[in-house]
Protein backbone atom coordinates (compact mmCIF):
# COMPACT_ATOMS: atom_id res chain seq x y z
CA UNK A 1 0.00 0.00 0.00
CA UNK A 2 2.78 2.82 1.06
CA UNK A 3 4.65 1.33 -2.00
CA UNK A 4 1.87 2.21 -4.20
CA UNK A 5 1.42 5.53 -2.58
CA UNK A 6 5.06 6.05 -3.12
CA UNK A 7 4.59 4.72 -6.76
CA UNK A 8 1.81 7.23 -7.14
CA UNK A 9 4.01 10.33 -6.10
CA UNK A 10 6.94 9.55 -8.07
CA UNK A 11 4.99 8.42 -11.19
CA UNK A 12 3.22 11.93 -10.92
CA UNK A 13 6.60 13.93 -10.45
CA UNK A 14 8.27 12.25 -13.17
CA UNK A 15 5.95 12.84 -15.47
CA UNK A 16 4.89 16.50 -14.58
CA UNK A 17 8.92 16.77 -15.47
CA UNK A 18 9.24 14.43 -18.48
CA UNK A 19 6.40 16.54 -19.82
CA UNK A 20 6.55 19.80 -18.71
CA UNK A 21 6.08 21.66 -21.56
CA UNK A 22 2.20 20.56 -20.95
CA UNK A 23 2.32 20.85 -17.30
CA UNK A 24 3.15 25.24 -17.99
CA UNK A 25 0.46 25.38 -20.76
CA UNK A 26 -1.86 23.70 -17.87
CA UNK A 27 0.02 25.89 -15.11
CA UNK A 28 -0.66 29.11 -17.13
CA UNK A 29 -4.05 28.12 -17.87
CA UNK A 30 -4.92 27.71 -14.16
CA UNK A 31 -2.81 30.72 -12.95
CA UNK A 32 -4.71 33.19 -15.50
CA UNK A 33 -8.30 31.79 -14.86
CA UNK A 34 -7.95 31.58 -10.88
CA UNK A 35 -5.59 35.35 -10.93
CA UNK A 36 -8.75 36.36 -12.86
CA UNK A 37 -11.16 35.20 -10.63
CA UNK A 38 -9.33 36.33 -7.59
CA UNK A 39 -8.60 39.36 -8.78
CA UNK A 40 -12.76 39.90 -9.42
CA UNK A 41 -13.68 39.24 -5.71
CA UNK A 42 -11.38 41.40 -4.31
CA UNK A 43 -12.91 43.86 -6.25
CA UNK A 44 -16.67 42.69 -5.80
CA UNK A 45 -15.54 42.08 -1.68
CA UNK A 46 -14.51 46.17 -1.73
CA UNK A 47 -17.82 46.88 -3.63
CA UNK A 48 -19.83 45.25 -1.68
CA UNK A 49 -17.72 46.25 1.97
CA UNK A 50 -19.12 49.90 0.12
CA UNK A 51 -22.34 49.09 -0.08
CA UNK A 52 -22.35 47.02 3.60
CA UNK A 53 -21.43 50.94 4.79
CA UNK A 54 -24.21 52.76 2.81
CA UNK A 55 -26.75 49.87 3.92
CA UNK A 56 -25.92 50.39 7.17
CA UNK A 57 -25.88 54.52 7.59
CA UNK A 58 -29.20 54.44 5.98
CA UNK A 59 -31.74 54.77 8.63
CA UNK A 60 -35.64 55.25 8.40
CA UNK A 61 -37.23 57.90 10.67
CA UNK A 62 -40.76 57.57 11.83
CA UNK A 63 -41.90 61.23 12.73
CA UNK A 64 -44.43 61.39 15.84
CA UNK A 65 -47.33 64.29 15.86
CA UNK A 66 -46.80 67.23 18.41
CA UNK A 67 -49.37 66.47 20.95
CA UNK A 68 -49.37 63.28 21.97
CA UNK A 69 -48.43 61.70 25.65
CA UNK A 70 -45.55 59.90 27.02
CA UNK A 71 -47.49 56.63 27.16
CA UNK A 72 -48.16 56.59 23.60
CA UNK A 73 -44.45 57.44 22.47
CA UNK A 74 -43.66 54.31 24.78
CA UNK A 75 -46.01 52.88 22.81
CA UNK A 76 -44.69 53.64 19.11
CA UNK A 77 -40.93 52.61 20.88
CA UNK A 78 -42.16 48.96 22.01
CA UNK A 79 -43.70 48.67 18.46
CA UNK A 80 -40.68 49.16 16.40
CA UNK A 81 -38.54 47.40 18.89
CA UNK A 82 -40.65 44.14 18.69
CA UNK A 83 -39.82 43.90 15.18
CA UNK A 84 -37.25 41.24 14.44
CA UNK A 85 -35.52 43.29 11.86
CA UNK A 86 -34.67 46.50 13.91
CA UNK A 87 -31.47 46.82 15.07
CA UNK A 88 -31.71 50.00 17.26
CA UNK A 89 -34.79 52.69 17.77
CA UNK A 90 -33.26 55.76 18.66
CA UNK A 91 -35.34 58.12 19.94
CA UNK A 92 -34.86 62.13 19.15
CA UNK A 93 -37.21 64.83 21.09
CA UNK A 94 -38.50 67.92 19.90
CA UNK A 95 -35.35 69.55 21.58
CA UNK A 96 -32.68 67.08 20.51
CA UNK A 97 -34.23 67.75 16.84
CA UNK A 98 -33.65 71.68 16.82
CA UNK A 99 -30.50 70.97 18.55
CA UNK A 100 -29.40 69.19 15.43
CA UNK A 101 -30.81 71.57 12.82
CA UNK A 102 -29.79 74.37 14.33
CA UNK A 103 -25.94 73.00 14.37
CA UNK A 104 -26.68 72.60 10.09
CA UNK A 105 -27.52 75.57 9.81
CA UNK A 106 -25.25 78.00 11.88
CA UNK A 107 -24.24 79.27 8.27
CA UNK A 108 -27.25 80.77 8.25
CA UNK A 109 -28.55 82.43 11.21
CA UNK A 110 -30.77 84.50 10.49
CA UNK A 111 -33.09 81.58 9.72
CA UNK A 112 -32.94 80.69 12.77
CA UNK A 113 -34.75 83.72 13.69
CA UNK A 114 -37.67 83.33 11.93
CA UNK A 115 -38.48 80.04 13.71
CA UNK A 116 -41.33 80.98 16.64
CA UNK A 117 -41.43 77.89 18.74
CA UNK A 118 -40.41 74.74 17.98
CA UNK A 119 -41.60 72.96 14.54
CA UNK A 120 -39.73 70.40 14.42
CA UNK A 121 -41.54 67.11 15.01
CA UNK A 122 -40.01 64.41 17.83
CA UNK A 123 -39.18 61.00 15.90
CA UNK A 124 -37.47 57.42 16.10
CA UNK A 125 -34.33 56.65 14.20
CA UNK A 126 -34.78 52.99 12.97
CA UNK A 127 -31.79 51.00 11.94
CA UNK A 128 -32.00 47.31 10.70
CA UNK A 129 -30.09 44.49 11.22
CA UNK A 130 -27.81 43.45 8.84
CA UNK A 131 -29.42 40.88 6.13
CA UNK A 132 -32.75 42.42 6.84
CA UNK A 133 -31.85 45.92 5.19
CA UNK A 134 -34.42 45.33 2.75
CA UNK A 135 -37.75 47.06 1.34
CA UNK A 136 -39.62 43.87 3.22
CA UNK A 137 -38.30 45.37 6.42
CA UNK A 138 -39.23 48.44 6.04
CA UNK A 139 -43.05 47.39 4.73
CA UNK A 140 -43.09 45.44 7.81
CA UNK A 141 -42.46 48.59 9.67
CA UNK A 142 -45.10 50.51 7.81
CA UNK A 143 -47.89 47.54 8.62
CA UNK A 144 -47.16 47.66 12.17
CA UNK A 145 -47.35 51.32 12.78
CA UNK A 146 -50.58 51.60 10.61
CA UNK A 147 -52.86 52.12 12.98
CA UNK A 148 -51.14 53.83 15.22
CA UNK A 149 -52.70 57.17 15.72
CA UNK A 150 -49.25 59.17 17.39
CA UNK A 151 -47.56 58.42 14.00
CA UNK A 152 -47.38 61.37 11.86
CA UNK A 153 -45.42 60.27 8.81
CA UNK A 154 -42.25 57.76 7.77
CA UNK A 155 -39.64 59.35 6.17
CA UNK A 156 -36.78 58.03 4.04
CA UNK A 157 -38.43 54.63 2.96
CA UNK A 158 -38.52 56.00 -0.70
CA UNK A 159 -34.82 56.75 -1.02
CA UNK A 160 -33.84 53.67 1.48
CA UNK A 161 -35.63 51.25 -0.86
CA UNK A 162 -34.24 52.28 -3.76
CA UNK A 163 -30.71 52.21 -2.32
CA UNK A 164 -31.58 48.47 -1.39
CA UNK A 165 -33.21 47.84 -4.36
CA UNK A 166 -29.29 48.66 -6.51
CA UNK A 167 -27.20 46.63 -3.89
CA UNK A 168 -29.20 43.65 -4.26
CA UNK A 169 -29.01 44.17 -8.10
CA UNK A 170 -25.02 44.96 -7.73
CA UNK A 171 -24.48 42.02 -5.53
CA UNK A 172 -26.42 39.24 -7.97
CA UNK A 173 -24.47 41.08 -11.22
CA UNK A 174 -21.30 40.31 -8.99
CA UNK A 175 -22.51 36.53 -7.79
CA UNK A 176 -23.39 36.46 -11.83
CA UNK A 177 -19.92 37.38 -13.26
CA UNK A 178 -18.30 35.05 -10.43
CA UNK A 179 -20.18 31.58 -11.71
CA UNK A 180 -19.22 32.76 -14.79
CA UNK A 181 -16.06 33.03 -14.70
CA UNK A 182 -15.46 29.83 -12.46
CA UNK A 183 -17.43 28.15 -15.19
CA UNK A 184 -15.01 29.43 -18.07
CA UNK A 185 -12.10 29.03 -16.01
CA UNK A 186 -12.89 25.46 -15.10
CA UNK A 187 -13.34 24.86 -18.77
CA UNK A 188 -10.23 26.11 -19.75
CA UNK A 189 -8.71 24.43 -17.01
CA UNK A 190 -10.24 20.82 -18.20
CA UNK A 191 -9.14 21.66 -21.73
CA UNK A 192 -5.82 22.20 -20.73
CA UNK A 193 -5.58 18.87 -18.82
CA UNK A 194 -6.96 17.00 -21.51
CA UNK A 195 -4.58 18.23 -23.95
CA UNK A 196 -2.19 16.65 -21.53
CA UNK A 197 -3.69 13.59 -20.86
CA UNK A 198 -4.24 12.98 -25.18
CA UNK A 199 -0.46 13.78 -25.17
CA UNK A 200 -0.17 10.50 -23.33
CA UNK A 201 -3.20 8.22 -24.66
CA UNK A 202 -0.53 5.93 -25.82
CA UNK A 203 1.00 5.19 -22.38
CA UNK A 204 -2.67 4.87 -21.02
CA UNK A 205 -3.93 2.67 -23.55
CA UNK A 206 -0.22 0.81 -22.82
CA UNK A 207 -0.99 0.66 -18.77
CA UNK A 208 -4.72 -0.42 -18.88
CA UNK A 209 -3.02 -3.57 -21.85
CA UNK A 210 -0.33 -4.51 -19.21
CA UNK A 211 -3.19 -5.21 -16.78
CA UNK A 212 -2.71 -1.71 -14.91
CA UNK A 213 -6.46 -1.57 -12.65
CA UNK A 214 -8.29 1.82 -13.95
CA UNK A 215 -6.86 3.58 -10.27
CA UNK A 216 -3.71 2.75 -10.37
CA UNK A 217 -3.64 4.65 -13.58
CA UNK A 218 -5.94 7.55 -12.46
CA UNK A 219 -3.55 8.36 -9.24
CA UNK A 220 -0.55 9.93 -10.75
CA UNK A 221 -2.68 12.34 -12.63
CA UNK A 222 -4.86 13.27 -10.13
CA UNK A 223 -1.79 14.18 -8.06
CA UNK A 224 -0.14 15.87 -11.27
CA UNK A 225 -3.70 17.47 -11.54
CA UNK A 226 -3.68 18.73 -7.86
CA UNK A 227 -0.01 19.82 -8.57
CA UNK A 228 -0.45 21.76 -11.24
CA UNK A 229 -4.06 23.34 -9.45
CA UNK A 230 -1.37 24.34 -6.95
CA UNK A 231 1.12 25.89 -8.77
CA UNK A 232 -1.35 27.67 -10.96
CA UNK A 233 -3.03 29.27 -7.42
CA UNK A 234 0.49 30.13 -6.54
CA UNK A 235 1.17 31.84 -9.27
CA UNK A 236 -2.04 33.88 -9.38
CA UNK A 237 -1.23 34.40 -5.77
CA UNK A 238 1.90 36.40 -6.99
CA UNK A 239 -0.12 38.11 -9.41
CA UNK A 240 -2.15 38.97 -6.71
CA UNK A 241 0.24 40.65 -4.33
CA UNK A 242 1.81 42.68 -7.72
CA UNK A 243 -2.11 43.86 -8.02
CA UNK A 244 -2.59 44.56 -4.94
CA UNK A 245 0.65 46.97 -4.08
CA UNK A 246 0.48 47.96 -7.75
CA UNK A 247 -3.10 48.78 -8.34
CA UNK A 248 -5.59 49.07 -5.73
CA UNK A 249 -3.20 50.63 -2.62
CA UNK A 250 -2.15 53.16 -5.70
CA UNK A 251 -5.61 53.61 -6.38
CA UNK A 252 -6.42 54.44 -3.01
CA UNK A 253 -3.78 56.87 -2.10
CA UNK A 254 -5.39 58.56 -5.12
CA UNK A 255 -8.98 58.91 -4.10
CA UNK A 256 -8.15 58.46 0.09
CA UNK A 257 -11.36 58.98 1.38
CA UNK A 258 -12.71 55.43 -0.54
CA UNK A 259 -11.11 52.19 1.35
CA UNK A 260 -9.73 50.17 -1.93
CA UNK A 261 -7.77 47.68 0.10
CA UNK A 262 -8.93 44.34 1.65
CA UNK A 263 -7.65 43.61 4.84
CA UNK A 264 -4.41 41.00 5.05
CA UNK A 265 -6.87 38.08 6.46
CA UNK A 266 -9.74 39.24 3.44
CA UNK A 267 -6.71 38.42 1.06
CA UNK A 268 -5.44 35.29 3.00
CA UNK A 269 -9.23 33.59 2.57
CA UNK A 270 -9.54 34.77 -0.82
CA UNK A 271 -5.71 33.06 -1.73
CA UNK A 272 -7.34 29.57 0.04
CA UNK A 273 -10.02 29.93 -1.90
CA UNK A 274 -7.97 30.08 -4.87
CA UNK A 275 -5.69 26.82 -3.82
CA UNK A 276 -8.76 24.87 -3.40
CA UNK A 277 -10.66 26.05 -6.65
CA UNK A 278 -7.33 25.23 -8.39
CA UNK A 279 -6.50 21.57 -6.36
CA UNK A 280 -9.71 20.28 -6.73
CA UNK A 281 -10.28 21.74 -10.51
CA UNK A 282 -6.79 20.09 -10.93
CA UNK A 283 -8.05 16.09 -9.71
CA UNK A 284 -11.97 16.30 -11.24
CA UNK A 285 -10.45 17.84 -14.28
CA UNK A 286 -7.67 15.10 -14.17
CA UNK A 287 -10.57 12.66 -13.65
CA UNK A 288 -12.65 13.81 -16.11
CA UNK A 289 -10.69 13.83 -19.02
CA UNK A 290 -9.45 10.23 -18.03
CA UNK A 291 -12.77 8.66 -18.47
CA UNK A 292 -12.60 8.55 -22.29
CA UNK A 293 -9.18 6.57 -22.11
CA UNK A 294 -9.77 4.24 -19.62
CA UNK A 295 -12.47 2.41 -21.65
CA UNK A 296 -9.84 0.28 -23.53
CA UNK B 1 -6.42 -22.92 -21.36
CA UNK B 2 -7.90 -21.06 -24.13
CA UNK B 3 -11.40 -22.44 -25.60
CA UNK B 4 -13.47 -20.41 -28.26
CA UNK B 5 -17.16 -21.40 -29.11
CA UNK B 6 -18.61 -20.05 -32.61
CA UNK B 7 -16.34 -16.62 -31.86
CA UNK B 8 -17.76 -13.85 -34.45
CA UNK B 9 -16.55 -10.33 -34.48
CA UNK B 10 -18.24 -8.16 -37.16
CA UNK B 11 -16.39 -4.60 -37.20
CA UNK B 12 -18.83 -1.32 -37.38
CA UNK B 13 -19.08 -1.18 -41.00
CA UNK B 14 -19.82 -4.65 -41.68
CA UNK B 15 -16.46 -6.08 -42.25
CA UNK B 16 -16.47 -9.60 -41.06
CA UNK B 17 -12.95 -10.61 -39.23
CA UNK B 18 -14.02 -13.77 -36.86
CA UNK B 19 -16.39 -16.10 -38.78
CA UNK B 20 -17.51 -18.78 -35.83
CA UNK B 21 -14.02 -19.83 -34.57
CA UNK B 22 -13.91 -22.78 -32.42
CA UNK B 23 -10.97 -23.45 -31.22
CA UNK B 24 -9.38 -25.52 -27.86
CA UNK B 25 -5.93 -24.38 -26.65
CA UNK B 26 -4.25 -26.83 -23.82
CA UNK B 27 -2.38 -25.83 -20.82
CA UNK B 28 1.75 -25.72 -22.22
CA UNK B 29 0.65 -25.82 -25.96
CA UNK B 30 2.89 -23.65 -28.40
CA UNK B 31 0.64 -23.06 -31.51
CA UNK B 32 1.35 -20.94 -34.56
CA UNK B 33 -1.86 -18.75 -35.96
CA UNK B 34 -0.95 -18.39 -39.42
CA UNK B 35 -2.58 -16.71 -42.27
CA UNK B 36 -2.77 -13.90 -45.08
CA UNK B 37 -2.90 -10.11 -44.08
CA UNK B 38 -6.54 -9.20 -42.77
CA UNK B 39 -7.44 -13.13 -42.31
CA UNK B 40 -8.61 -12.35 -38.76
CA UNK B 41 -5.50 -12.94 -36.91
CA UNK B 42 -4.98 -9.84 -34.76
CA UNK B 43 -8.60 -9.70 -34.12
CA UNK B 44 -8.93 -12.91 -32.25
CA UNK B 45 -5.63 -11.60 -30.22
CA UNK B 46 -7.40 -8.43 -29.54
CA UNK B 47 -11.00 -10.70 -28.83
CA UNK B 48 -8.92 -12.61 -26.00
CA UNK B 49 -7.70 -9.92 -24.47
CA UNK B 50 -10.63 -8.42 -24.18
CA UNK B 51 -9.18 -5.07 -26.14
CA UNK B 52 -12.27 -5.85 -28.41
CA UNK B 53 -15.66 -7.47 -27.71
CA UNK B 54 -16.50 -10.25 -30.01
CA UNK B 55 -20.07 -10.16 -31.39
CA UNK B 56 -20.93 -13.26 -30.77
CA UNK B 57 -19.91 -16.86 -29.15
CA UNK B 58 -17.99 -17.00 -26.16
CA UNK B 59 -14.20 -17.19 -25.23
CA UNK B 60 -12.96 -19.13 -22.24
CA UNK B 61 -9.38 -18.18 -20.57
CA UNK B 62 -8.49 -20.52 -17.84
CA UNK B 63 -11.92 -22.05 -17.59
CA UNK B 64 -13.36 -18.47 -17.40
CA UNK B 65 -16.35 -16.45 -19.68
CA UNK B 66 -14.35 -13.63 -20.73
CA UNK B 67 -17.19 -12.34 -22.41
CA UNK B 68 -18.91 -12.10 -18.64
CA UNK B 69 -16.05 -10.40 -16.57
CA UNK B 70 -16.49 -6.79 -15.71
CA UNK B 71 -14.81 -4.02 -16.87
CA UNK B 72 -13.04 -3.90 -13.48
CA UNK B 73 -12.06 -7.38 -13.63
CA UNK B 74 -9.95 -6.87 -16.49
CA UNK B 75 -7.08 -5.76 -15.11
CA UNK B 76 -6.73 -9.22 -13.60
CA UNK B 77 -7.35 -11.14 -16.84
CA UNK B 78 -4.77 -8.69 -18.22
CA UNK B 79 -2.22 -10.53 -16.14
CA UNK B 80 -2.41 -14.19 -17.19
CA UNK B 81 -1.77 -12.63 -20.60
CA UNK B 82 1.64 -11.58 -21.76
CA UNK B 83 0.91 -9.98 -24.72
CA UNK B 84 3.88 -8.95 -27.93
CA UNK B 85 2.29 -6.39 -29.67
CA UNK B 86 3.05 -6.03 -33.32
CA UNK B 87 3.42 -2.53 -32.54
CA UNK B 88 5.46 -3.21 -29.70
CA UNK B 89 3.83 -0.51 -27.64
CA UNK B 90 6.50 0.35 -25.57
CA UNK B 91 6.88 3.81 -23.34
CA UNK B 92 8.54 6.22 -25.26
CA UNK B 93 9.72 8.50 -22.27
CA UNK B 94 10.66 5.00 -19.58
CA UNK B 95 13.84 3.19 -20.03
CA UNK B 96 14.04 -0.53 -21.48
CA UNK B 97 14.80 -1.30 -17.57
CA UNK B 98 11.96 0.76 -16.73
CA UNK B 99 9.59 -0.80 -19.62
CA UNK B 100 9.81 -3.94 -17.74
CA UNK B 101 9.50 -2.97 -14.55
CA UNK B 102 6.47 -1.43 -15.03
CA UNK B 103 4.18 -4.96 -15.64
CA UNK B 104 5.22 -5.56 -11.89
CA UNK B 105 4.51 -2.21 -10.97
CA UNK B 106 0.85 -2.04 -12.29
CA UNK B 107 0.56 -5.82 -10.44
CA UNK B 108 1.67 -4.18 -7.48
CA UNK B 109 5.00 -5.11 -6.73
CA UNK B 110 7.28 -2.48 -5.19
CA UNK B 111 10.73 -1.50 -7.31
CA UNK B 112 13.18 -3.07 -5.16
CA UNK B 113 11.70 -6.67 -5.02
CA UNK B 114 12.10 -7.27 -8.65
CA UNK B 115 15.40 -5.98 -9.77
CA UNK B 116 16.54 -9.41 -9.84
CA UNK B 117 13.28 -10.20 -11.59
CA UNK B 118 13.76 -7.79 -14.37
CA UNK B 119 17.18 -7.94 -15.01
CA UNK B 120 17.17 -11.37 -15.16
CA UNK B 121 14.19 -11.39 -17.93
CA UNK B 122 16.39 -8.95 -19.98
CA UNK B 123 19.17 -11.17 -19.60
CA UNK B 124 16.92 -13.65 -21.21
CA UNK B 125 16.31 -11.86 -24.10
CA UNK B 126 20.24 -11.18 -24.27
CA UNK B 127 19.03 -7.20 -24.00
CA UNK B 128 21.41 -7.14 -20.36
CA UNK B 129 24.13 -4.15 -21.61
CA UNK B 130 20.83 -1.94 -22.65
CA UNK B 131 18.74 -1.25 -19.71
CA UNK B 132 19.32 2.00 -19.47
CA UNK B 133 18.68 2.73 -22.98
CA UNK B 134 15.36 4.91 -23.96
CA UNK B 135 13.24 2.96 -26.65
CA UNK B 136 14.58 5.51 -29.31
CA UNK B 137 17.62 4.53 -28.65
CA UNK B 138 17.41 1.02 -29.96
CA UNK B 139 17.00 -1.05 -32.84
CA UNK B 140 13.69 -2.29 -33.80
CA UNK B 141 14.90 -6.24 -33.23
CA UNK B 142 15.41 -5.06 -29.68
CA UNK B 143 12.22 -3.33 -29.09
CA UNK B 144 11.11 -6.81 -30.17
CA UNK B 145 12.81 -7.97 -27.23
CA UNK B 146 12.04 -5.77 -24.70
CA UNK B 147 8.10 -6.38 -25.59
CA UNK B 148 8.66 -9.94 -25.06
CA UNK B 149 10.62 -9.56 -21.74
CA UNK B 150 7.98 -7.44 -20.18
CA UNK B 151 5.10 -9.38 -21.77
CA UNK B 152 6.74 -12.76 -19.72
CA UNK B 153 8.16 -10.78 -16.25
CA UNK B 154 5.79 -11.89 -13.98
CA UNK B 155 5.68 -15.72 -15.57
CA UNK B 156 2.04 -15.62 -16.91
CA UNK B 157 0.46 -18.65 -17.93
CA UNK B 158 -0.27 -17.42 -21.32
CA UNK B 159 2.01 -15.54 -23.82
CA UNK B 160 0.22 -13.98 -26.99
CA UNK B 161 2.57 -12.51 -29.73
CA UNK B 162 1.05 -10.90 -32.87
CA UNK B 163 3.40 -10.64 -35.92
CA UNK B 164 6.44 -10.61 -33.12
CA UNK B 165 8.73 -10.83 -36.14
CA UNK B 166 7.23 -8.59 -38.54
CA UNK B 167 9.98 -6.53 -39.97
CA UNK B 168 13.09 -8.53 -38.57
CA UNK B 169 15.71 -10.40 -40.30
CA UNK B 170 15.53 -14.16 -40.33
CA UNK B 171 19.20 -14.50 -37.95
CA UNK B 172 16.74 -12.01 -35.18
CA UNK B 173 13.40 -14.41 -36.21
CA UNK B 174 15.49 -17.44 -35.45
CA UNK B 175 16.44 -16.20 -32.18
CA UNK B 176 13.22 -14.80 -30.90
CA UNK B 177 12.13 -18.63 -32.22
CA UNK B 178 14.57 -19.99 -29.17
CA UNK B 179 13.65 -17.40 -27.01
CA UNK B 180 9.52 -18.43 -27.46
CA UNK B 181 10.44 -22.23 -27.51
CA UNK B 182 12.72 -21.54 -24.14
CA UNK B 183 9.58 -20.02 -22.53
CA UNK B 184 6.98 -22.34 -23.37
CA UNK B 185 9.58 -25.09 -21.96
CA UNK B 186 9.32 -23.88 -18.46
CA UNK B 187 5.64 -24.29 -18.98
CA UNK B 188 4.00 -21.21 -20.53
CA UNK B 189 1.01 -21.85 -22.97
CA UNK B 190 2.05 -19.78 -26.25
CA UNK B 191 0.14 -18.93 -28.99
CA UNK B 192 2.16 -17.12 -32.07
CA UNK B 193 -0.01 -14.57 -34.85
CA UNK B 194 2.31 -14.92 -37.53
CA UNK B 195 2.67 -15.06 -41.68
CA UNK B 196 6.05 -15.98 -41.48
CA UNK B 197 6.57 -19.12 -43.44
CA UNK B 198 10.17 -20.02 -42.85
CA UNK B 199 9.60 -19.85 -39.10
CA UNK B 200 6.46 -22.06 -39.17
CA UNK B 201 8.08 -24.19 -41.07
CA UNK B 202 11.35 -25.02 -39.00
CA UNK B 203 9.97 -24.97 -35.60
CA UNK B 204 7.28 -27.95 -36.34
CA UNK B 205 4.71 -26.99 -33.68
CA UNK B 206 1.03 -27.16 -33.76
CA UNK B 207 -0.25 -24.55 -36.52
CA UNK B 208 -4.21 -23.70 -36.98
CA UNK B 209 -4.70 -21.81 -40.40
CA UNK B 210 -7.45 -18.81 -41.11
CA UNK B 211 -8.71 -17.56 -43.98
CA UNK B 212 -11.34 -14.77 -44.11
CA UNK B 213 -11.97 -14.88 -40.70
CA UNK B 214 -12.59 -18.84 -40.59
CA UNK B 215 -10.10 -21.75 -39.49
CA UNK B 216 -9.40 -23.63 -42.58
CA UNK B 217 -6.58 -25.68 -41.53
CA UNK B 218 -5.67 -27.15 -37.37
CA UNK B 219 -2.73 -29.47 -37.91
CA UNK B 220 -0.67 -30.48 -34.98
CA UNK B 221 3.60 -30.51 -36.06
CA UNK B 222 2.26 -28.72 -38.92
CA UNK B 223 3.58 -26.27 -42.11
CA UNK B 224 2.64 -22.99 -43.16
CA UNK B 225 0.77 -24.64 -45.82
CA UNK B 226 1.24 -23.21 -49.64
Amino acid sequence: MITSIAYYFREAFVSFKRNWIMSLAAISTVAISLFMLGFFTIVALIFSAKFGGLEAEANINVYLKDDISVAQTNTVNRTIKTLPQVQTATYISKAEALRRFKVRMKDSPGLLDALSGNPLPASFEVKFKTGDQNSASIDKLKASLKNNKAVDEIIGQEVVKRLFAIATIARWIFITIIVLMVFAGMTLIINAIRLAIYARRKEIEIMRLVGASNWFIRWPFVIEGVLSGFLGALAATLLLLIANNQLFQRVETMVPFMAFTVSATTFLYVVLALFTVGGVIGAGGSLFALRRFLKI
Amino acid sequence: MIKMRGVTKTYPGGHLALDNVNLDIEKGEFVFLVGPSGSGKSTLVRCLLKELEPTAGTIFVAGRDIGRLSQSKVPYLRRNIGCVFQDFKLLPNKTVYENVSFALEVIGKPRYMTKNQVEDVLKLVGLGGKMDRYPNEISGGEMQRVSIARAFVNHPPILLADEPTGNLDPVTTMGLMKLFNRINRLGTTVVVATHDKEMVDSMRKRVVALEAGRVVRDQARGVYGH
